[in-house]
């Protein structure tokens, strides 16, 4: 008996194997490949016989006059991204939550979730008619306002809040899902007693629906402060040009420029490791705090 | 965390790629049993000898046969006769009987998207190469680096028939010099750009003729049209909703760019992130010609246009099909671009559908009385057939060229069998199967007179099937028959290859004095210096001052500019000597 459950054991573990080398072959073995970052890289020569620099890549872009810039205005967008990312499905799913009909809340939530299946390639060409400032509906609308015609991509100054605001739009529905499943998690029992004594629906979404929902708010936030130095290369790619370059020019765009063009490897590698280090520092920091402050493990 | 990974993930299996590859590699090289190895010494011999004195023949069989491996990038949409494919055709049959080459494919790939580069790319970096196979000049560099290809100076001058090295030498040469390294040739060019990629200036003309406009003669004319396009309701419906100036983000591309604009002004700009346009100064020197001072009347040219009205500020972000919109939508009848146009994003059907519209290619006035110069930035071959080191007959594949030009361009020519045909009905393009192709650089030139030619005299017995074709289009346009207008305006009196004829009878076209692969500091700061231009450019015209184009030539000059200028005048000097 004792044996024929240890072998059981052996074939669990036996099953993970697959899912391990798998692991192993395509994640480990080729952060080898990093040494590409300290190399001046040539594809023919291979890793192997490229000439190594140290961190004269790194010193490279660093040098680079648009780098301070461009490093600002990635971390501007994506902490916008990261905000409005945050409070705006949490609000979204409060809201849909109070909604009685079922019919309607599910509709919502399938309409809201759409945006997220269609590509960048194909949101920048409808965004860039919406928001023509000569036949573009947002500024006819603002027209009849009275505004004068605002050319949203073509200006600096509002670039970014277009980023963000169709970035949101796109991607909030998936996350509104995700906090409407937790809502549905939280016991009635407690509504019912906070009813009686008292609570109305402001005090009952304070003090009960939030606290409920309060740890899968700190996972979603805690796993999307590693994407601070991710302010989506998609989008930005597809709707930036030359005059918005000084709000709109991201890290992953600038070095797409900079090097895969040119096949500069090299320069490439050192900035994925960059942003990797990055991220995985502020990654580890949100889960010391969140386990500090809201006793709340994710792994 | 989710993206940055991904990416992270992506670039290290690619390094891993390289890291496998690299292995593989040194493993090859250091083995001695490797054939390739034994069969460098013997090739060595065999050109030292001259093959045993005698007189080389460029189409002489070998017996006893030889292999030769090869890899293919074909057209998703190639057809092949019954029976046959891309191992076994009219082309491979013809290597075999008439110059005992067996050739066979080790793989054949899409050529759409980026399948065939990356294919060969992993070829070259993994070292599994064929004895021959097409490579673009970045490929071709990489491979001179790394010494894997075989020098192919001898083998080309012994080899090539005088067909081969006629067609090669038109355009002065540029199409060897692309594939010269350090005065040797390394791989045999393939067709090439040419010199038809130059721009022109596409115009409504019945918008310009019903606003009684002079054509465009002059700079000062051609910009009266743009705004009167604008001012003054061209399509006459009563609204002021008509763009003057077509143009997008790319300010290069062979459709709404602004090449021909600048070029109207003798300013010759051109950057792409590898490569620029290179001019002579007044003492032989190289510069680049998007800093030089002709550069500034043109700005200011597109800055009054811009507040003119006559460009649609979109343009920022527009690229070529969005451009193009408003021109297909019949808002707009202005733009530079290619010989091409027509076709797209100009409709060649749009006449049939309505009658009245018409547009006409005109050459890039002047604003002065000197005559514009257009520009082609790179005339060189689209690929190169390689051959790898150590082959033991580098010289089958010029007689490989040579025989493609025997059987399609020569007076022995049997296009109906090599070229071009219809089996049961279906037609298929036969040139495509073979292995090794090039032609002429002026093959659309030369058809363009002999149509036109035969057009005059009613007499085609000197056409080829290929200039029959136009011909018939031509003649179908003239009977009435509106669906051929895209012809006309192709290989017509008034088509666009009238327009490319006068630039070549008058020497009007500037060729880019740098023709090498991209320099070191291009590869490195090749696209820092395309940024700024690209600024400086949209910035001025959205209302910066002119003057502030001096202060871009300094940081250009300062971001690396300075050191290209430098590398260029040393590969000038190392090719021209």
């Amino acid at each position: 008996m004792n044996k024929k459950f240890k072998l059981g054991d052996y074939s669990l573990y036996l099953m993970l194997l697959p899912g391990l080398a798998l692991i192993v072959i395509f994640s480990y073995v080729p952060m080898a490949g990093l040494a590409i970052g300290f190399q001046q890289f040539n594809p023919t020569k291979g890793l192997f016989g490229s000439k190594y620099i140290g961190f004269d890549n790194f010193k490279y872009v660093y040098s680079l006059d648009d780098t301070i810039n461009v490093l600002r205005n990635t971390v501007s967008i994506a902490v916008m991204k990261m905000a409005a990312g945050l409070v705006v499905p949490i609000a979204v799913a409060l809201l849909l939550n109070e909604v009685g009909k079922a019919f309607f809340r599910k509709g919502v939530q399938t309409l809201i979730y759409l945006p997220h299946f269609l590509s960048w390639v194909i949101l920048a060409g409808i965004l860039m008619d919406v928001l023509s400032p000569s036949t573009g509906i947002v500024n006819q609308f603002l027209g009849f306002l009275g505004f004068k015609p605002i050319f949203f991509l073509g200006t600096p100054s509002w670039f970014q809040p277009v980023l963000v605001i169709s970035d949101v739009w796109k991607e909030f529905g998936f996350n509104t899902i995700v906090y409407l499943a937790a809502l549905t998690g939280i016991n009635p029992n407690l509504y019912e007693a906070a009813q009686m004594d008292g609570a109305g629906r402001w005090k009952q979404t304070w003090y009960i629906t939030l606290p409920g929902i309060l740890p899968i708010i700190i996972l979603l936030a805690t796993l999307s402060l590693g994407n601070v130095l991710n302010a989506g290369f998609d989008q930005v790619f597809n709707m930036y040009s030359p005059v918005v370059y000084s709000t709109g020019d991201i890290i992953d765009t600038y070095v797409y420029r900079l090097g895969m063009i040119n096949f500069q490897f090299g320069v490439a590698t050192a900035v994925g490791l960059f942003k990797s280090v990055v991220s995985f520092v502020l990654i580890s920091v949100s889960y010391l705090l969140a386990y500090r402050f809201a006793n709340y493990r994710i792994f | 965390m989710s993206k940055s990974g991904t990416k992270l993930v992506l670039i290290v299996c690619l390094a891993f790629m390289f890291l496998v590859s690299a292995c593989s590699q040194s493993n090859n090289t250091g083995s001695s049993k490797d054939p390739s190895n034994v069969s460098a010494t013997t090739s060595a011999d065999a050109t030292a000898s001259g093959d045993d004195n005698a007189a080389p023949d460029g189409m002489g069989k070998y017996d006893p046969p030889i292999d030769l491996t090869t890899f293919r990038c074909m057209n998703d949409a190639e057809t092949y006769p019954p029976g046959d494919s891309i191992d076994k055709n009219v082309w491979y049959r013809a290597y075999q009987d008439e110059l005992g080459i067996n050739v066979t494919n080790k793989w054949t790939v899409s050529t759409s998207g980026t399948q065939c580069e990356e294919k060969t790319n992993l070829s070259i970096v993994s070292g599994d190469l064929p004895d021959f196979f097409p490579v673009d000049t970045k490929q071709l560099k990489n491979l001179v680096d790394a010494g894997m290809v075989q020098d192919m100076t001898e083998v080309f001058d012994k080899y090539a028939s005088p067909l081969v090295k006629e067609a090669y030498t038109a355009n002065n040469g540029v199409a060897m010099t692309a594939a010269t390294f350090e005065g040797k040739l390394m791989a045999i060019p393939g067709t090439t750009r040419g010199l038809n990629g130059v721009d022109m200036v596409w115009i409504r003309e019945d918008w310009r003729k019903k606003l009684n406009l002079p054509e465009p003669k002059t700079m000062d004319d051609l910009l009266n049209i743009i705004k009167a396009f604008v001012s003054q309701d061209p399509d006459g419906n009563g609204k002021k909703d008509t763009i003057g100036l077509t143009m997008g983000k790319n300010f290069y591309d062979g459709y709404a760019g602004l090449a021909g604009f600048f070029n109207a002004f003798h300013a010759y700009p051109y950057t792409s992130a590898s490569t620029s346009m290179w001019i002579k100064d007044n003492d032989g020197k190289l510069v680049y010609g998007g800093i030089q001072p002709e550069m500034k009347p043109a700005l200011q040219a597109l800055q009054n246009l811009y507040k003119a009205g006559a460009i649609d500020p979109q343009f920022v972000v527009y690229d070529g099909s969005k451009a193009a919109e408003a021109e297909n939508q019949g808002k707009a009848g202005v733009h530079f671009g290619y010989f091409w146009n027509i076709g797209w994003p100009i409709d060649g059907l749009a006449k049939k559908n309505d009658p009245s519209i018409e547009w006409k290619p005109y050459p890039v006035p002047s604003v002065d009385g000197t005559p514009a110069m257009v520009q082609v930035p790179d005339p060189t071959a689209y690929w190169n057939f390689a051959v790898k080191k150590g082959v033991k007959h580098p010289e089958a594949i010029v007689k490989m060229m040579n025989l493609f030009f025997e059987h399609i361009f020569s007076d022995n020519a049997e296009p109906d069998k090599y070229h071009s045909g219809t089996v049961d009905g279906k037609s298929y393009g036969y040139f495509d199967y073979a292995a090794v192709q090039g032609e002429h650089p002026e093959k659309n030139q030369i058809a363009f007179r002999a149509v036109n030619e035969a057009m005059k005299s009613g007499d085609t017995s000197g056409l080829n099937p290929e200039q029959k074709k136009y011909y018939t289009a031509l003649k179908d346009y003239q009977d009435g028959d509106l669906s051929q207008w895209g012809a006309d305006r192709t290989w017509g009196t008034e088509g666009s290859f009238s327009v490319l004829g006068q630039y070549k009878d008058n020497n009007l076209i500037k060729v880019n004095e740098f023709l090498g692969a991209p320099t070191n500091t291009m590869a490195t700061k090749g696209s820092i210096l395309m940024d700024l231009e690209a600024k400086m450019i949209t910035k001025i015209i959205l209302g910066d001052p002119v003057d502030s184009f001096d202060q871009y030539v300094q940081t250009w000059k300062q971001s690396g500019g300075d050191q290209i200028t430098q590398e260029v005048n040393e590969w000038y000097a190392e090719n021209h000597k």
